[in-house]
């Protein structure tokens, strides 16, 4: 071989190679030499490597006094003998390293090619940020309009739009007026919605769509270019409303049939493969799974799995399960509200909790799935963005 | 006649015989997946590289990807200096220049084989 071989070869072929590399050794190989520490920080490499990063992992855990987020990427063999080794560990980020403030109360509102958006719960007027956990940039967006008090609803949701490639933060605004006895909704006589493209540096209003009750608990489901949350029409029906991220337009479809009762019911929107998901934790003894196995078409709407509570997590609970994976094995990793994570095997058919080490007991959990970009925060314009 | 002045001849060889399996009629993808494991198992990385080369000059889009791959998959979790040393880079940062970039991403150096050959 060419002793000068490597230098001598095309940017692009150089550029293919490495974004095939977990992130680690990537960052790795920006200590090999000048040109491949430019190279890397190119938008073309960032390109490149994003059109092959596979989904892993964000957590995020709060024990008392701090908060940090986790990056992992996923080992997603057959025939591994815990089902702990299907995460490999990215980085670790402490809250401490980029806010200065004690229980922030993160909630994560979002994941969408590689940048997590994250605000901080119960606090008005509301706190959001975005940030890249691999470039190790955030910026905190200006405070949205229309400051929140009780009993309005507010929701989240980010995503991409799916034409132009645009970042959204989308956030839902609407006033209540439910009967003082039964707290049956009686109207909803103002609702918004505002938009923050980034790059832009603002936020805008854009149609909020029809009158629909969101859940404040809900973040938006992202999946095919459109935010998608679970809410209920003024006749009580449960929908799901749908916003286009590019046209922003919003149109409503059916949930999955025979839900139950409303006010009873314990479920959310997630994303499951490439599939819009409902899980429906309402029963005592069983968690049911449903899939929308064609996109937007509601008779699609197939009840995939049926898990048994028995016997470690039966009994009548309060809290909705978020699937987030299915491995190639079979093992299914869920969310128990903001708890713990926890699977499912379906080749032994056994559920467990997930016992990544943990430095401290936490309060608080939450997981989404995070695909892994070296594209920095600085690439967007007219942003003021803060590296930690 | 057409000149190919970047690929050597034993290079060219190789991917010839690459491309007869991959036109063959009668040949399943199955087939093809098997002859590929063959044919690039234990390939050196040198050898490896001429092939990356000569497939994306000659635009044949399934043998370089093929080939990339391998070469990722022998770049995994090796050293900086395992990669600087294997493909013949020369380093033009100072010490204080590269202990600045490896303080920069202090997070990314755990857990990688520092003498893995």
């Amino acid at each position: 071989m060419n002793q000068e071989f490597f230098a001598n070869l095309p940017s692009e072929l150089i550029i293919n190679i490495l974004s095939r590399l977990p992130v680690r050794t990537i960052i790795g190989c920006k200590c090999v030499c000048k040109s491949w520490l430019n190279l890397l920080d190119t938008p073309e490499f960032a390109k490149s490597h994003l059109s092959i990063s596979v989904p892993g992992l964000i957590l995020y855990e709060s024990p008392r006094d701090f908060e940090y987020f986790k990056v992992f990427e996923f080992e997603d063999e057959l025939d591994l003998e815990a089902h702990e080794l299907h995460y490999n560990p990215v980085t670790e980020i402490s809250s401490w390293e980029f806010i200065n403030e004690e229980r922030l109360g993160f909630g994560i509102q979002g994941s969408a090619n590689g940048l997590v958006c994250f605000r901080k719960i119960g606090h008005h007027p509301e706190t959001v940020y975005v940030c890249n956990p691999i470039t190790r940039d955030y910026i905190q967006l200006p405070t949205p309009g229309t400051i929140w008090h009780y009993p309005t609803i507010v929701t989240y949701g980010f995503g991409a739009s799916k034409t132009s490639g645009q970042h959204k933060v989308v956030r839902i605004y609407h006033e209540c007026i439910r009967d003082p006895d039964t707290h049956k909704l009686l109207g909803i006589p103002k609702s918004e919605c505002w938009v923050y493209t980034l790059g832009t540096g603002s936020w805008r209003t854009i149609s909020p769509g029809p009158k629909l009750e969101y859940n404040c608990r809900s973040v938006g489901a992202f999946l095919n270019g459109n935010l998608h949350w679970l809410v209920t029409d003024l006749e009580g029906s449960a929908r799901i409303s749908c916003l286009d991220l590019e046209t922003e337009v919003f149109r409503t479809f059916s949930p999955p049939p025979a839900l139950p009762e409303r006010r009873r019911f314990l479920g959310d929107l997630t994303v499951l493969g490439d599939c819009l998901c409902m899980c429906d934790n309402t029963s005592d003894d069983e968690i049911v799974i449903w899939l929308m196995k064609e996109y937007g078409v509601e008779k699609s709407w197939t009840k995939e799995f049926v898990i048994s509570k028995h016997p470690d997590y039966a009994g009548e609970c309060y809290e909705v399960v978020y699937p987030i994976k299915i491995f190639k094995d079979g093992d299914i990793l869920m969310a128990w509200q903001d708890f713990y994570l926890f699977y499912h095997s379906l080749k032994n058919r056994t559920t467990a909790n997930v016992n990544l080490p943990k430095l401290h007991t936490t309060y608080r959990t939450e997981a989404m799935l995070h695909t892994p970009t070296f594209l920095s925060l600085k690439s967007f314009a007219m942003e003021n963005v803060c590296s930690f | 006649m057409i000149p190919l002045p970047l690929i050597d001849g034993r290079t060219l060889a190789r991917v010839i015989t690459y491309l007869n399996k991959h036109t063959e009629d009668d040949a399943s993808d199955e087939a093809k997946r098997k002859f590929d494991e063959e044919f690039l198992y234990g390939m050196e990385v040198g050898v490896l590289y001429d092939a990356a080369l000569a497939a994306n000059y000659l635009d044949i889009g399934g043998l370089f990807h093929e080939v990339c791959q391998r070469i990722a998959d022998g770049m995994m979790n090796k050293s900086v200096e395992w990669v600087r040393k294997t493909f013949h880079i020369e380093s033009e940062f100072t010490s204080e220049e590269e202990v600045q970039i490896k303080k920069e991403y202090a997070w990314a150096w755990e857990g990688v084989d520092s003498n893995a050959d």
